[in-house]
């Protein structure tokens, strides 16, 4: 096997596929990755769990396949001179690596020991603008559980109806869902899955902010997602996730707005006093047209008000500072709608107009006195 | 705080007063009762000695609330908290609200269930423990479940509530042993204030998970935890499964749920009209009534139908659509109003023999008793007389008369054969 390769090109394809593999494996040949040179070079990284593979221009002189350590590969590549790689493999699995002066000879392994990636049937497919899922990604995945208990939660939701898609997180203590409208989705009736949260984590930094599609191909127990001339496999999650719909308030007693960023400001202020590990709440304090917001921590007490843009009703509620600063950094608008009920529902964020996003968080239930 | 310690005195006054506690039982339990907050109809009180909270939980929350009914001429909810400054955070529930005591038809046919969640679900292991509800699909079961579970999230909103389904116990089981995490299973489960198990027949067969199961149940039966189970059979009926756990399950109380009599099925037609704003008329909820028998799944679908067709159609709710909604249910699910012909092929597959020969003329052994089990399941299931199902087999009615006693004692004494019906029942409802 023989090839040569721009250093980046071979740079980037090899940093993008390491996220799969895992620095210890019980099959050795999964600590490296797996190089395929065809028409043009395939690498694939896999862990069992998460596979990525991308295929990148390359020279090739003579075909072949041949799998080595990651880590090396990549910091050989990294440290290389921005010139042309050769890559030659000879017949006892020697691995030649040269680049301008520099040059490397290193052991690789047979190919054979390299697990395949898990094929199956399609059961499903769709495809969505790589922008659109990037915002729907980032703005829900803080939502998602790291709580092992309920390993379904470890990942979002995905809803997919003609023309709709649903992207929902959730924790226990907040709920995100992101919303957008597309023509012809799909053709099939409405459908859902659960993707991991790391997975999600990979695609997003793979996607840019462009139009070109993202294709999702759905199996019964797997799920692709194929940007470009890049693919990552995943295994779906399996169970059943809350029904977020009944978790939603069908009424509220008050509606209000308020500027995000200012909401943000004064919740990070107030907050300066939060201890990590106790976690005091932030009180909220609705009166008239502003939030009175105010913290009692160990350290001191803090506050500060915020103004509402509409006028709102009488309402002393706690939060976890976190989750409310989480939410509204996901806003994309800088006015945002909180509708709120008692003190013990959860407060629910919305766009002023359209159903684009819904943050929805559970408060903390405040001290009898303060 | 101080409002609500001035409400409380109030209370005691009246529980002393009108509902006749001695001043030394209210010594001797609320003296150092603490009341926290009153908010939103809700009365917060701190006890702080675990055994005077359990003891007031269990024997004095009605009695309290009626002391507050008698002060605010409404009801009011009382919270008893185990912490004096509790800032918990809330959680979001998996437990629907919709799902509760109220919102439950209660009837002959699931009186002794309701009452029995009704009760564990107001004073959690104190009785009836283990509670094992069991009864056919789509009767209420799991919404019993649910009921309980937010019943006593409202009563003490820092329980550890635990729902799971059957099934899903043992894959959670099976994953947590191949991802070495054998300890935080086990720390979730035995760990529980409440465990709920949906569908407990699914560990039959399952040697390890009936092992795991097994400690479970008896870590929490031991700290007086309430573990409530269901199930679509007896525990008797469930093959494979030890004897050890069938035992435990017969421990408390074996409640059963029946399908909905024509009462019963009324109430919930009308319950569902009223929800969704759909307007029938007496008749049009008689015609459902006696087509949709079987279980309430059944009935809802069916209403949910005729709202979807009287929406699309924009038109008011005539008979056609009523009839055609009924129809359509059993279209998609056949299995759920038999025909003779239906049952007739179940039994033949499962014994494995011809259809004609149940209905003709051979009278072996063989193809005896599988006819014999036809009729009775016909007589059971769709009612048809006895002339009616006799002129099915070509029999006098009186043969078929004694055949379906036949069975019927047959089923009282024998238990495999009770099995195999239950089975064959099975296979019909679910085709």
């Amino acid at each position: 096997m023989k090839f040569t390769c721009e250093r980046a090109l071979l740079a980037a394809a090899i940093s993008t596929t390491s996220w799969a593999v895992s620095s210890k494996s019980s099959i050795q040949a999964l600590e490296g990755l797996l190089l395929e040179a065809k028409n043009g070079l395939t690498i694939t990284g896999y862990n069992l769990e998460t596979g990525i593979r991308t295929t990148i221009d390359a020279n090739i002189i003579t075909p072949g396949k041949i799998v080595i350590s990651a880590k090396l590969l990549s910091d050989i590549i990294r440290l290389f001179p921005d010139d042309v790689v050769t890559v030659t493999v000879t017949e006892t699995q020697t691995v030649l690596l040269t680049c301008g002066n520099a040059r490397y000879e290193i052991v690789g392994f047979s190919a054979e020991e390299y697990p395949s990636l898990p094929e199956f049937e399609t059961e499903q497919t769709l495809a969505l603008p790589q922008s659109a899922l990037k915002s729907m990604i980032n703005q829900t995945i803080f939502a998602i559980s790291t709580n092992d208990n309920k390993p379904i939660h470890t990942g979002s939701l995905f809803e997919v109806e003609q023309n709709q898609l649903n992207v929902v997180s959730v924790d226990g203590f907040r709920l995100a869902i992101r919303t957008e409208h597309f023509e012809n989705l799909t053709s099939s009736e409405p459908f859902s899955f659960v993707v991991p949260g790391h997975t999600l984590r990979e695609v997003e930094k793979l996607i840019d902010d462009t139009d070109d599609p993202v294709e999702i191909t759905l199996g019964r127990k797997h799920i692709t997602f194929s940007i470009g001339q890049t693919t990552i496999i995943a295994r779906i999650l399996e169970g059943e996730f809350l029904n977020y719909k009944n978790a939603i308030p069908k009424t509220n007693v008050f509606t209000t707005s308020v500027m995000t960023k200012e909401f943000i400001t004064s919740l990070e202020r107030v907050s300066i006093l939060i201890n990590e590990r106790i976690k005091n709440p932030v009180r909220l304090q609705f009166e008239d047209n502003k939030i009175h917001l105010c913290c009692t921590t160990p350290l001191g007490k803090s506050q500060d008000d915020c103004n509402l843009i509409s006028p709102c009703e009488k309402l002393e509620i706690g939060f976890n500072n976190r989750y409310l600063i989480d939410a509204l950094k996901a806003c994309p608008d800088a006015e945002v709608k909180l509708e709120l009920n008692t003190h013990l529902s959860p407060i629910v964020m919305k766009p002023t107009e359209g159903d684009r996003y819904l943050y929805l968080i559970l408060p903390v239930r405040l001290k009898a006195d303060e | 705080m101080q409002y609500a310690q001035e409400i409380w005195a109030k209370t005691l006054e009246i529980m002393e007063r009108e509902l006749g506690l001695s001043k030394t039982t209210i010594n001797t339990w609320f003296d150092d009762t603490k009341a926290l907050s009153f908010s939103d109809n809700s009365l917060t009180l701190f006890i702080e000695i675990p055994f005077k909270r359990s003891t007031v939980e269990q024997q004095y929350t009605g009695r309290i609330k009626e002391a507050l009914k008698l002060l605010f001429s409404s009801d009011i909810d009382l919270v008893i908290t185990a912490q004096e400054n509790s800032e918990v955070q809330q959680e979001i529930s998996q437990f629907s609200e919709e799902l509760s005591f109220e919102r439950f038809i209660v009837g002959k046919s699931n009186d002794l269930a309701y009452a029995a969640a009704k009760a564990v679900a107001q004073a959690p292991g104190a009785s009836y423990n283990p509670l094992f509800i069991y009864g056919g699909s789509g009767l209420g079961k799991t919404h019993l479940l649910n009921a309980i579970a937010i019943t006593v999230k409202k009563n003490n909103p820092n329980a550890k509530i635990n729902y799971v389904k059957g099934g899903d116990f043992t894959s959670e089981f099976i994953e947590s042993i191949q991802a070495n995490k054998g300890d935080e299973f086990r720390e979730k489960y035995r760990e529980a204030d409440l465990l709920l198990i949906d569908d407990i027949q699914f560990i039959a067969g399952k040697a390890q998970t009936q092992e795991e199961f097994f400690h479970t149940f008896n870590a929490l039966y031991e700290s007086k935890k309430q573990i409530v189970l269901t199930s679509d059979r007896l525990p008797k009926e469930m093959v494979n499964l030890e004897e050890r756990l069938r035992t435990r399950f017969e421990w408390g109380l074996m409640a059963d749920i029946q399908p909905p009599n024509y009462e019963t099925r009324m109430a919930i037609i009308s319950l569902k009209c009223k929800r969704l704003g759909l307007d029938l008329s007496e008749a049009q909820r008689e015609i459902i009534a006696n087509n949709v028998t079987s279980n309430v799944r059944q009935i809802e679908g069916t209403i949910k139908k005729i709202h979807a067709y009287s929406n699309l159609l924009g038109n008011d709710i005539s008979q056609d659509i009523v009839e055609r909604a009924i129809k359509d249910m059993f279209h998609e699910h056949p299995g759920l109003n038999p025909t003779p012909e239906i049952i007739v092929r179940e039994v033949a597959k499962y014994f494995q023999v011809e259809e004609p020969t149940i209905v003709g003329k051979n009278k072996s052994k063989e193809v005896a008793l599988p006819r014999q089990i036809s009729m009775y399941l016909i007589r059971e299931l769709i009612q048809s007389s006895f002339p009616e199902i006799g002129r099915y087999f070509n029999r006098d009615h009186s043969t078929v008369m004694h055949s379906v006693n036949k069975i019927e004692d047959e089923i009282r004494v024998n238990e495999e054969l009770r099995n195999e019906i239950k089975d064959i029942r099975k296979n019909i409802l679910e085709m």
